[in-house]
């Protein structure tokens, strides 16, 4: 099974949230993508420090873009960076939004299974479904660079948190969703990813990648309201984006002896 | 403990009219979750200055345990939780202060403290845990309501409810004891989520404090709903129990439950350990007004179905 179209959005959806965090926002992001033209018709990301509001989370931003229009949620695929949130997760579902795919587990109040199953419980009728594991440790990588950020800026510094995060290991790949939907969405042929636990998803089998490797300038310049609401975008953003991230190997590994950079205002 | 007149401890009821909603029951589970804690030994003669020297560590999750225990005629101390530091930055701190000690290792101890006297008791096998009573009976006897004004808020609900037949539920939000919005909602087939009344009126407030910040920049600042108490007709969805605990709200009072709701009805969002805030949850069981909403709501169900 070749993953690369998801790869694709995720790496978009990735770049989305570090244009989040140059406008100081926690870097999570999402895209709306529509399965009728397979078409990017929206964006979303952290928006709760500049709205004061604590519900303007990725998801809301990308979706409340619709919320006078007439649309059929079903026919709407949501890619985000990191597992959406128990309140996220309600939202999606109340929606009926028709799936969702995700880079890494949220451990604090994560919904799509790893605190609550918000998308699949039996609280309301229609569920949704939701991948989880695809660009995980970029996801997990860029929330780092802004949690060091912030950390170094308190006004009384304790000794907290391991700071050095370019050499901080990433930890174990559980994915959250059960066997029978690993092989259906992700494929048979990856199964050793789902049970090793300290292997990556990759594209395709077999073949590495690096997240900046499916970023194209003038792609990117095309998304709908990113360049709008988010500033420019330039090459050199490109560039100091991609070096944030391991590359991944072809057996799934992630290589740490690359140098990677920490993200500076 | 002497329980305060107006607190039923056993029911968790203040004032015989608000009940505490509360995620665990007061049964302690037969052994608690464990947590890595940093630990060493050294000399009695040594412990204040390990207690200073600790001093940068964030102690939060290390205040239901003993920080010292005496061993033979040495002080096992712990230092601070596993994730937060590693053993060579440790080390470093120990060696700059020149502070002398053994056998620096990660120790499993209790996450949590627990409920009763035996259990407390009991987990010391583990490591001493602290007892300072029920955390949730401490709780109760300390808190005061103005159940007065309490009341005057459920009857407001109840009264915005009456004054239109097609409002099916009602949310207050109050600042100070000064009412800062009221929103409802009517019936709807096909209701967007983010007009349910909590969002809307979550979305006002953030939109009055920008407004506030950018004219009236000699205000108090405002933090989302923080000091916000909330009054609502019914309990709220999923996602309104969770965007409440991310507005950081700190009180919430309803009177009935729905079956899509995400407190009492499932999850008790607003009283989980580990999500980022935890609020009080109350639901007002006061007769009167108890049978004045299922008046109300049968009149709605009966226009509806009509």
């Amino acid at each position: 099974m070749d993953l690369t179209e998801h790869f694709k959005c995720m790496a978009i959806t990735t770049f989305i949230g570090y244009k989040a965090l140059l406008n100081n926002e926690t870097p999570v992001a999402c895209i709306i993508k529509d399965i009728k033209t397979n078409k990017i018709i929206s964006i979303g990301y952290n928006y709760t420090n500049k709205s004061l509001n604590g519900t303007q989370h990725a998801e809301f931003i990308a979706l409340q873009r619709f919320k006078n229009k007439n649309i059929n949620y079903n026919d709407l695929v949501l890619y985000v960076t990191v597992e959406p949130c128990i309140m996220c997760a309600s939202y999606l579902r109340q929606l009926r939004i028709r799936k969702v795919y995700f880079g890494c587990g949220n451990d604090r109040f994560g919904g799509n299974g790893t605190i609550l199953s918000i998308h699949s419980d039996n609280l309301l009728n229609s569920t949704y479904q939701s991948i989880c594991g695809i660009c995980r440790t970029e996801a997990i990588q860029l929330l780092r660079n802004f949690y060091i950020q912030e950390n170094e800026s308190a006004p009384t510094p304790k000794l907290k948190k391991n700071k050095d995060i370019e050499s901080k290991l990433f930890p174990p790949n559980q994915f959250t969703i059960t066997k029978e939907e690993f092989i259906y969405n992700l494929g048979e042929e990856r199964l050793r990813i789902f049970e090793d636990g300290s292997l990556e998803l990759t594209p395709r089998l077999n073949e590495g990648y690096n997240v900046k490797d499916f970023l194209k300038l003038e792609e990117l310049k095309r998304i709908p309201f990113l360049e709008q609401e988010l500033g420019d975008i330039t090459q050199q953003q490109i560039d100091s984006f991609g070096s944030l991230f391991y590359s991944i190997e072809g057996d799934g590994s992630i290589n740490y002896e690359m140098v990677v950079l920490k993200y500076t205002t | 403990m002497q329980p305060e007149s107006h607190v039923d401890l056993k029911n968790g009821i203040l004032y015989n009219r608000l009940k505490q909603i509360k995620l665990d029951n007061d049964i302690d589970s037969e052994w608690p979750e464990k947590i890595p804690v940093w630990s060493c030994y050294f000399d009695p003669k040594t412990t204040s200055k390990f207690l200073n020297l600790v001093k940068v560590f964030n102690d939060d999750d290390l205040k239901h345990l003993k920080r010292l225990i005496k061993i033979d005629d040495k002080i096992r101390g712990l230092i601070c939780p596993g994730p937060e530091s590693t053993k060579e930055e440790i080390k470093k701190l120990f060696k700059d202060a020149a502070f002398e000690y053994h056998d620096l290792e990660l120790v499993e101890v209790p996450a949590h403290g627990a409920k009763s006297i035996e259990t407390t008791l009991k987990w010391a096998s583990i490591w001493p845990l602290n007892w300072k009573g029920n955390p949730n009976h401490q709780m109760l006897n300390k808190l005061s309501f103005d159940i007065e004004y309490e009341s005057k808020m459920v009857n407001k609900l109840l009264e915005t409810l009456q004054e239109n037949t097609e409002f099916v539920s009602v949310t207050i939000f109050v600042k100070n004891n000064h009412i800062e919005l009221i929103e409802t909602n009517k019936f709807e087939d096909k209701l967007h989520p983010q007009d349910h009344a909590i969002m809307k009126s979550i979305d006002k407030i953030a939109k009055n404090e920008l407004y506030k910040r950018k004219n009236y920049p000699d205000e108090e600042i405002g933090y989302l709903c923080n000091g916000y108490h909330v009054y609502s007709t019914h309990e709220p969805c999923v996602m309104c129990s969770m965007a409440l605990a991310h507005s950081r709200i700190n009180k919430f009072i309803y009177l009935k439950e729905t079956n899509s709701g995400g407190m009492a009805s499932s999850y008790y969002l607003g009283d989980r350990d580990g999500l980022n805030w935890k609020f009080q949850i109350w639901k007002w069981i006061g007769s009167d007004e108890v049978e004045r909403i299922n008046e109300l709501i049968r009149v709605r169900q009966e226009l509806k179905e009509y």
